[in-house]
């Protein structure tokens, strides 16, 4: 036997409005509430991300310049030595490295976002590495980590997706990374899994060993920076092993470099509303956007046909084994993909000089 | 696709949408046919074919019932269904087992078999919607239940998402004639589904998947750990599978409740009983009743004399283990059971003018009972025989065990969930949750699910550091 069963037919229209809005007041509520939460979550620790941040929050109107990036930044720029750099051609400067080993491009702009909503009055140039809007790839092993969920916001999230939907890879695996991003989005929002953090950050218990890479001295005294040859320990000897162990790959590696540089580009599916918007967000607080590639183990022709176009935030570019030939020597690498001490110190005094002209037309 | 999966949510959020804008009862069924194909295809969308074939074999033979008038015929009918059934759920769920076991005993007695096996995939969800499929066969064939015309009826009765993989199991009694009904929105009670959904959530989300990593520590290496470690250990895991199973449970009677449709009760509050026989009335009821009706009764149950009774509990139990899983383990802890119900049997037909109920007598019969249910977990869930006795003998002091300890915080938290456990039982927070006006409700629903998802175990890794 079937029977007319529309729950809306023998519903009065009132009443039905009445139940939608029932169900939009949980909805709100959960929402905000969820909200409240959130503000509770600490940032991420790994790795110094929370440590530096919360300096730089506390002493955000002391720097006029400051590098956001991965490890190739962290690693390779010292800003002591640029604002000495600096004053050397008359320009009082204060710098501050912000960069955190594994960032990648959306963490970058999430973190850049979040240090600019701070409005820093002094900052006029951002030195930013430039990394590819790659939303399709780089989770690796750290999908479900709190550093991924964290630069999740809904705005990062929808210039993911756009990235997403703009690579060249089948449609069922940009359904797969889209669901996956939103789903890191909805972690974010809703603090999913976010109440053992909460709870044993305010009790000043942190379960993370790595919570602070740098100590409040070695981020007042290092300007944010460390050298990797300070890090003789744990993983990162591996990695100075490794470089040793395998000198005729590295030596492989710089080579194929400027090939990859040259090869040709398509920026057809480039995503430049994030470009656009992340322009926008250091021009409003009254700064200047510069893009820096630091000398690296592999080529980048996207951000250098980006570089040449005229239109586009001034380009660093310091991966160019043919300019930079010590770059890519062992006596300057620590590893295979960063500088050692000696190798930072001579491009710290390098980027001054490539700032200096940019600071004299802040000031 | 597990209820407290993110998709789940979408996909409920469409089928709950479009199933009440249905105007009939013919298109909402087979909307919710083709939801239940999506939500089990998730899985491995391969062993809808299998499912297909356990509905399309037991509607067949249900038609056949009706149709043959010879007793002989019918019985015939029956052992078919039956042989199908099982024969199905013995190659996808034992097959291995029995092949790996039967291998072990021929090197035991020095021969060498060759050890290739095929190896078989466990479809999710096999044990339950066989079982549900073999009732509806079983009361036809007593006249119970009259067949199923409908076969979208039929196929909607096994496949039906919300208590597709992890039961209640249902009985085509009981669930069939719901597919009759008369429908109305306004019959749906809504709040009672969303509480009870979201009190399931909790258990399953936030409770059993978080305690489950301590569990698996100390069951992976129970030597590591000192006695006191090994008792809440093992007390952990007696939350964990009560909150996993019966949180699970309590979402599919939700989910189906705000479709309009009534699923049995499988848990009340089980480890409040004060003997086992209560215990079991109690535990996995849809379980427990189906081998009571199907099994028990029907091989005399209590009615051929003591022994025989006996004899019953033990087959009744040790299958009842095996359904739970193709394993030594199983058997062992239906075993167990068995032998915990014969001696509760025996010692009742001796005393049953015992009827003290004063308060500490009612303690130490929960306090026994309890660990005697602590104890088969113990078997159920102890990784091989070695680990499990070392396990029992490191808690009974015949073994030091090793210095690694457990934070004391999981005795509070445990004592803290055994308050709630008996507070919920008497239903302390259904008046005020009754009492609130709608608005307020949607308040407080909004609120909790906001508190509740921070204690989700989320899945959440450490950042590995790659050479970026």
């Amino acid at each position: 036997m079937t029977q007319s069963i529309d729950f809306t037919a023998h519903m009065k229209s009132s009443r039905l409005i009445a139940r939608v809005s029932l169900v939009l007041v949980g909805t709100i509520t959960f929402v905000l509430a969820s909200a409240i939460v959130r503000g509770f979550v600490p940032w991420p620790e790994e790795y110094g991300l929370r440590a530096k941040f919360d300096y730089f929050a506390s002493h955000k109107d002391e720097f006029d310049i400051a590098y956001v990036g991965s490890s190739r930044v962290f690693r390779s720029i010292d800003p002591l030595i640029v604002d000495a750099g600096l004053r050397e051609r008359g320009i009082t400067a204060r710098s501050f490295n912000l960069a955190v080993g594994g960032m990648t491009g959306f963490e970058s702009d999430h973190l850049l976002k979040a240090a600019l909503s701070l409005q820093p009055k002094r900052l006029k140039v951002i030195v930013l590495e430039d990394q590819p809007w790659d939303a399709s790839s780089y989770f690796l092993g750290n999908t479900f980590s709190s550093r991924s969920i964290f630069w999740h916001s809904p705005a990062e999230t929808w210039l993911a997706l756009k990235s997403v939907f703009a690579s060249e890879t089948t449609a069922a695996k940009k359904m797969a990374l889209s669901w996956t991003h939103l789903r890191l989005c909805a972690m974010k929002s809703f603090a999913i899994g976010e109440g053992p953090r909460i709870v044993l950050d305010r009790l000043g218990m942190s379960r993370d060993p790595l919570r602070r890479a740098l100590s409040e001295d070695q981020l007042s005294s290092g300007a944010g920076f460390q050298a990797l040859d300070e890090l003789i320990a744990g993983e990162f000897a591996d990695w100075r092993k490794n470089l040793l162990a395998r000198t005729d790959e590295f030596t492989a590696i710089v080579a194929a470099i400027p090939a990859q540089n040259a090869a040709p580009v398509d920026l057809a599916n480039y995503n430049f509303a994030a470009l656009e918007s992340q322009n926008d967000a250091v021009v409003d607080v009254g700064a200047r956007l510069v893009r820096i590639l630091p000398p690296g183990s592999e080529g980048q022709p996207e951000a250098l046909e980006l570089g040449r176009r005229g239109s586009f935030p001034k380009l660093l570019d310091y991966n160019d084994p043919a300019r930079f030939p010590a770059y890519f020597q062992l006596d300057w690498r620590f590893d295979l993909h960063h500088l050692n001490r000696a190798g930072a110190e001579d491009l710290s005094r390098r980027i001054a000089a490539d700032l200096a002209p940019l600071m004299r037309g802040a000031n | 696709m597990l209820f407290n999966e993110a998709r789940f949510f979408v996909l409920f959020a469409i089928a709950f949408l479009v199933y009440w804008t249905l105007r009939t009862n013919g298109p909402r069924k087979l909307w919710l046919l083709l939801c239940s194909c999506v939500f089990y295809g998730a899985w491995d969308w391969r062993f809808l074919g299998l499912m297909g074939l356990s509905i399309t074999l037991d509607y067949g033979i249900g038609r056949a019932l009706a149709a043959t008038p010879t007793e002989r015929s019918r019985r015939g009918w029956l052992v078919v269904s039956i042989c199908a059934n099982l024969g199905i759920l013995a190659f996808f769920k034992y097959y291995g087992f029995f092949v790996d076991s039967a291998i072990e005993f021929l090197q035991a007695l020095g021969f060498a078999p060759n050890p290739r096996t095929l190896q078989i995939v466990l479809p999710v969800g096999i044990s339950f919607y066989t079982f549900q499929s073999m009732s509806y066969t079983i009361d036809v064939y007593r006249r119970g239940l009259a067949a199923v015309k409908s076969f979208t009826d039929f196929a909607l009765f096994v496949a039906f998402f919300p208590q597709l993989v992890a039961g209640p199991i249902v009985r085509a009694v009981d669930f069939i004639p719901q597919l009759h009904e008369k429908r109305w929105w306004k019959d749906v009670r809504v709040r009672a589904c969303l509480v009870l959904f979201l009190v399931g959530f909790i258990k399953k989300a936030c409770l059993a998947d978080n305690i489950a990593p301590t569990v698996d520590t100390v069951f992976k290496d129970p030597a590591a750990f000192d006695a006191a470690a090994n008792w809440i250990a093992l007390v952990l895991y007696h939350v964990q599978i009560y909150c996993d199973f019966s949180g699970y449970s309590d979402m599919a009677i939700a989910t189906a409740g705000l479709l309009g449709y009534r699923l049995t009760l499988n848990f009340d509050f089980p480890y409040l009983a004060s003997n086992i026989a209560e215990w079991w009335r109690r535990w996995h009821i849809s379980l427990s009743s189906w081998f009571r009706d199907y099994l028990y009764i029907p091989l005399g149950g209590n009615r051929r004399g003591r022994w025989r009774t006996y004899l019953n509990l033990y087959i009744v139990f040790i299958l009842c283990g095996l359904w739970h899983g193709a394993s030594w383990n199983f058997i062992a802890w239906g075993a167990f059971h068995g032998t915990l119900l014969t001696l509760h049997r025996a010692w009742s037909d001796r005393d049953r003018a015992d009827t003290r109920s004063s308060p500490l007598a009612n303690v130490s019969k929960w306090t026994l009972t309890t660990l005697f249910v602590l104890w088969g977990w113990l078997i159920f869930r102890g990784e091989g025989a070695t680990k499990t006795l070392t396990m029992f003998h490191i808690q009974t002091g015949l073994d030091s065990g090793g210095a690694t300890s457990l934070s004391a915080w999981w005795l509070a938290l445990i004592a803290g969930g055994l308050a709630l456990h008996m507070l919920a039982r008497r239903g302390v927070m259904r008046r005020p949750i009754e009492s609130l006006p709608d608005w307020g409700f949607a308040l407080a629903y909004g609120s909790a699910w906001a508190l509740t998802l921070p204690w989700m175990a989320s899945g959440y890794t450490p950042f590995i550091y790659f050479q970026f």
